[in-house]
């Protein structure tokens, strides 16, 4: 009978050395490797996602021009109100700079938008995620904070050379301050299970006795501030249940957090002008 | 210098002979060696042609994830990666195919670099040192053997991620959800991918049509058709 070679021959012991050898190995080379290896899939992604976009508009060639006309039509209206919308904010903004300089107060961080597109979601029971079509190629830094219509979407965790990683709040890895539209105190937000065939939820600790909500009677989470990464008085969800803590002093809850969470496909990076 | 197995004494591949009738000339010393270090990349060839097909697997299942995630879905497809290559191919080629597959499932999601490697080659191990006991040949008992591999590797990975959970009790009704769908899945396409890498390796020419396990265990199924039709034993 022909003799095994050592490693064929003690195999969970090649492995426990693999094992002791991967734990040696320094930060920096698994900092590479996890490197070249997403940027290896980067291409995928990046095609695949063109590609989507692909199909969406043949099936937008396939509808007829009344369909087409309809959709413009309604579109207009909406972005009348946006233009509004707009003006108002410019004048909002104009005042606020105003008053700034009128009574010395400190300027808040200032950002400027980046629009990505998204080219995959990965929503497992573990982690929330999507990557977006920009990175360094566009400036965008780890922890800048990304929104959408709906509100907050997450945070940048990490850039490549053309793609990057958000974090969605829904993932049960975010945690976050925020406080009751209209109420000072701060509430720590933190992604909750996000069962299946259901929509995305939160959950808010350290809640004061005197707040209340229900299914019903839902109060606005919005962000905080505190921190300086997002800025104040984005909306994070609707808080829809609360119920006293097992210590007394708080409450703890639920938050429901917007559908469209899980169908995104047009994201706004909020790149800090002022990285520090 | 020996001709490598895949070539006749004039130096024709048996693949181009069978199928096309062609042959060559004799061939000169430096052709052998060419062919002889062809012959000793073979390895990394096939591990090569194996990761390629791992890593469209890859694509295909992220690309499903990604519409299935309205529904709060998640397809976790590990197994897949690995039985395959365990089941059939040299420990070093199926190794490194396998360290190769986790490390591309470990650079693209958030868990510790190294997570998803060892878990694949730790699987990879304990079903090549059982292989000569299961049904490797018949495609029914390797996707038996893909399930139970998929079903070890989603429990262990879910116990590795869990604590991140702010309740870790409450998304276990997730991950079983997420388990039976994948198990699902992988029950309907492994008959197809097992069949794709089979072919890769064959549009390689790393193996011979006839010789390779798919191959081999259809022939099997139609010679014991034929005798069942005949009467005859085996």
């Amino acid at each position: 009978m022909r003799l095994k070679r050592f490693d064929q021959a003690r195999p969970v012991l090649i492995l426990g050395v693999a094992v002791a050898a991967w734990l040696l190995i320094p930060i920096v080379v698994k900092s590479f490797f996890r490197a070249s290896f997403f940027e290896l899939t980067a291409p995928a992604i990046m095609v695949t996602s063109h590609v989507r976009d692909l199909q969406d508009y043949w099936a937008l060639r396939a509808h007829s021009r009344d369909d087409l006309i309809k959709a413009g039509r309604d579109l207009a209206r909406l972005n009348a109100s946006y233009e509004l919308g707009i003006q108002q904010n410019t004048e909002l903004e104009a005042e606020i700079v105003r008053l700034e300089n009128l009574l010395r107060l400190p300027k808040f961080d200032e950002y400027r938008y980046e629009h990505a597109r998204v080219a995959r979601r990965d929503f497992s029971g573990w982690w929330q995620r999507i990557v977006i079509r920009k990175g360094k190629n566009y400036g965008i830094v780890v922890d800048a904070p990304v929104v959408f219509t709906g509100g907050v979407v997450g945070r940048v965790v990490e850039v490549y050379a053309t793609t990057a990683v958000v974090d969605l709040i829904s993932s049960p890895t975010v945690r976050l301050t925020g406080v009751v539209e209209g109420d000072t105190r701060l509430i720590t937000f933190s992604g909750g299970v996000n069962p299946t065939f259901r929509p995305p939820t939160g959950i808010v600790e350290f809640v004061p006795l005197d707040i209340y909500a229900s299914s019903a009677a839902p109060k606005r989470l919005v962000t905080s501030g505190l921190g300086g990464v997002f800025p104040p008085g984005l909306t994070l969800g609707m808080i829809t249940r609360v119920e006293l803590g097992m210590d007394g002093l708080f409450k703890a809850g639920e938050v429901k957090l917007d559908e469209r969470l899980g169908s995104l496909t047009e994201v706004t990076v909020l790149v800090p002008l002022n990285p520090e | 210098m020996t001709i490598p197995e895949s070539f006749d004494r004039s130096g024709t591949p048996h693949c181009l002979r069978r199928s096309f009738g062609i042959s060559f000339k004799p061939l000169s010393s430096s052709a052998i060696s060419l062919l002889t270090l062809n012959t000793r990349l073979q390895p990394a060839r096939r591990a090569l042609v194996l990761f390629l097909t791992l890593l469209l697997l890859w694509i295909l299942v992220a690309e499903l994830n990604h519409a299935l995630t309205g529904l709060r879905v998640y397809l976790y497809v590990g197994g897949l990666f690995i039985i395959y290559v365990a089941l059939t191919q040299p420990l070093r080629v199926g190794l490194a195919a396998s360290l190769l597959a986790g490390l591309i499932c470990d650079a693209t999601s958030p868990t510790r670099f190294g997570t998803q490697v060892l878990l694949f080659v730790a699987t990879h191990l304990v079903v090549f040192n059982l292989r000569d006991r299961v049904p490797r040949h018949d495609t029914v008992g390797r996707v038996v053997v893909t399930l139970l591999a998929n079903l070890g590797l989603f429990l262990v990975f879910s116990f590795t991620q869990i604590s991140l959970s702010p309740a870790p009790a409450a998304i276990w009704p997730r991950l079983l959800v997420d388990l039976l769908c994948s198990q699902i899945f992988i029950a309907l396409i492994a008959p197809w991918f097992f069949a794709l890498q089979a072919h890769a390796l064959v549009m390689g020419n790393l193996e011979n049509p006839e010789s390779s396990p798919l191959g081999s265990s259809g022939k099997i199924r139609t010679a014991k058709k034929r005798n069942l039709d005949t009467g005859k034993t085996a």
